[in-house]
């Protein structure tokens, strides 16, 4: 079985379940993956959980770069507009300041990229300039 | 004044300036290592699109999706992969990977990219071409009809190429090779031929050494050449042969006749069998992988003679195969012979006896090249292809010399004065008319009274003789293209009167 595949079995066994119940069958999978030998595997399982489980409940994780820390009205904005623009019900977002794209914003969903930075704005010019 | 001027401009193309925010799809290198890196996300990548990877510092690196895997890019990366970070930003494109074309690369020494390697500054072109193209169709196409004439009589004579064909050039190493290559483009001057050589895999000083021969003779005038060397990453030895092909295609579509040459596509195939076990594509016979034979049938394809609505130009391929120890049935040289229109089998045992150029003529064969011979050279080459036969058949016998009748005796003689006459030295390729003169001299028994030893010499004073005395004879034969009554007449008359004053000696 792959990292995969487990991680399927570990989302069908929890969703829609109690939290006891989900305690019980989570302590059950790991024990299950220890006799198997597939302690290995944990990191992947993880990640790819966190992918299935994303995708089930239509939850998407957002990268936002930023000069400075973003405020709680502009973080509204943001996922209201990544709400929209993706279709799902619920949107992460993950802060990260750097000061180097000296303003706007630069974000990133998936392996999809949106630069809205100032650094983005001056290599463009830097490139037309160029030419 | 002027800095003024220029303050006011650059502030009009600022003002002008407005950054878009668009979005594209990017993706992270996970693993890099021997020119093949494996990417994640760039979900929108197309196969065989070119691949930006954004390092740092400088340049980007490009780079070429191969292989789209479930949530994994493999990429074939073209140039220094040691710039290549973990997780560094990798941006497609959009463009399937194309080679500048255009007359401005006539002359010049290029890698596999189009960039010029030659020291002779950058290269302007405008036009491009993809690598990868689908060969013309059935409908664009028209048969193979007029020769490509390689100066070499065995060659011209026996083996004719002709114009849109593929004939493969095979043999083990040191036999010539690449020889017969070179003179094939030497003798293309003034004939409105562009030669494209393309080495692959090839010591950096070999190919040093064409180019200097090649200027010598004034033949880069009409050649590119293109060159991924043996210390390139494989990945720029596999594009190389697509590369020169797209070029020599610029100018099949312009309608001029092109001559490309592919040294050689056993290396070729190596580096596409290293590029494929580093993607882990499953290994078959001989540890190739399973498109082997795609990757030459493709390219070789697109030599084509086109139809004169197309403009009716041609690509002639000339690909070269280097055997091991002359074992043809090997993977590769079974299926490249399997593509071609024939091939010229050269042997290291005649190369050392002194036949240069060392050609088998009984394993060499052109599937199409003979109706593209013009009726001349056919007539004569008929008689010789039958004395030779007849005298490899006798050759046995040849020790119990005084035992033997008078016809197998004389059909032995007739023999090794073939074999004489079709020796030829490097670099000195020689007009049909030429060849016709000295072939009808050969089959119709004018040179049996003359010594084997002293054959080339009488040759070689033949021509000289020819092109000073009788070249009213040799325009003949060039403008007629045909041994009609009179032409063989005088032909005749001429032979005769060069034997008189130059004796059998």
């Amino acid at each position: 079985m792959t990292a995969k595949q487990y991680a399927q079995a570990l989302y069908d066994l929890t969703d829609g379940k109690s939290k006891s119940e989900i305690e019980k069958s989570a302590a059950d999978f790991a024990r299950h993956i220890y006799r198997e030998r597939k302690l290995k595997l944990a990191e992947k399982i993880f990640e790819q959980f966190g992918k299935i489980y994303n995708r089930e409940k239509s939850i998407i994780e957002a990268e936002v770069v930023t000069a400075e820390k973003i405020g709680d009205a502009m973080e509204k904005k943001v996922k209201k507009y990544i709400e929209k623009k993706y279709s799902v019900k619920e949107v992460v977002v993950e802060n990260i300041v750097d000061p180097n794209i000296k303003g706007g914003m630069i974000m990133k969903v998936g392996d999809e990229v949106m630069d809205g930075s100032i650094r983005g704005s001056l290599m463009e010019l830097k490139k037309v300039l160029v030419k | 004044m002027q800095k003024d001027f220029i303050v006011e401009l650059l502030k009009k193309q600022i003002e002008g300036f407005k950054a878009e925010t668009k979005s594209e799809k990017v993706g992270r290198v996970v693993e890099v290592g021997d020119g093949i890196a494996r990417v994640t996300g760039l979900s929108g990548a197309m196969a065989s699109e070119m691949l930006e990877f954004e390092g740092k510092t400088g340049q980007p690196v490009l780079g070429v999706a191969l292989n789209l895997e479930e949530d994994q890019v493999g990429v074939m990366i073209l140039g220094e992969y040691e710039k290549i970070k973990e997780s560094d930003t990798v941006r497609s494109t959009g463009k399937i990977l194309s080679v500048p074309v255009g007359e401005e690369m006539i002359g010049r020494v290029v890698s596999p990219l189009g960039i010029a390697i030659d020291g002779k500054g950058e290269i302007k072109t405008e036009k491009s071409y993809p690598i990868e193209k689908i060969a013309a169709g059935v409908i664009e196409r028209e048969s193979v009809k007029q020769p490509l004439q390689t100066g070499i009589k065995a060659i011209d004579a026996m083996i004719p190429i002709g114009r849109g064909q593929r004939e493969l050039i095979i043999g083990d190493r040191q036999t010539g090779k690449t020889a017969v290559a070179v003179d094939a483009i030497i003798n293309q001057k003034g004939q409105d031929v562009i030669c494209i050589y393309v080495a692959i895999g090839q010591k950096e000083s070999k190919v040093a050494r064409i180019v200097a021969e090649l200027e010598k003779r004034d033949a880069m005038m009409y050649t590119i050449v293109v060159t991924a060397g043996a210390s390139d990453p494989a990945a720029l030895s596999f594009i190389a042969p697509y590369a020169g092909c797209a070029m020599g295609e610029y100018f099949m579509d312009q309608g001029k006749d092109v001559l490309v040459i592919y040294d050689d596509l056993s290396k070729h195939a190596w580096a596409y069998r290293q590029v494929s076990l580093l993607l882990k594509r499953p290994p078959g016979r001989e540890a190739y992988p399973g498109d082997i034979f795609y990757l030459h049938s493709r390219l070789l394809e697109r030599s084509a003679k086109l139809s004169k609505e197309m403009g009716g130009g041609s690509i002639t391929a000339l690909p070269i195969i280097e055997t091991q120890a002359g074992d043809v049935s090997a993977y590769i040289p079974t299926n490249v012979i399997s593509i071609t229109d024939g091939q010229i089998y050269l042997e290291s045992d005649l190369f050392y006896k002194g036949i240069r150029p060392a050609l088998n003529v009984g394993l060499s064969v052109s599937r199409v090249g003979s109706s593209a011979q013009i009726k001349a050279m056919k007539k004569v080459a008929g008689k010789l292809r039958l004395d030779l036969a007849q005298f490899r058949e006798l050759e046995a016998f040849a020790q119990f010399g005084s035992d033997l009748d008078e016809s197998t005796r004389a059909q032995i003689e007739r023999g090794r004065r073939t074999v004489e006459i079709l020796k030829q030295d490097q670099y000195v390729p020689m007009s049909v008319e030429n060849q016709v003169a000295i072939l009808f001299a050969l089959t119709n028994g004018y040179l049996d009274d003359v010594a084997v030893e002293n054959v080339q010499k009488w040759e070689g004073e033949f021509h000289k003789y020819m092109k000073d005395m009788k070249s009213d004879v040799l325009g003949l034969i060039k403008e007629k293209k045909e041994l009609t009554e009179d032409v063989e007449k005088a032909l005749r008359k001429a032979i005769e009167e060069y034997k008189e004053v130059y004796g059998n000696a």
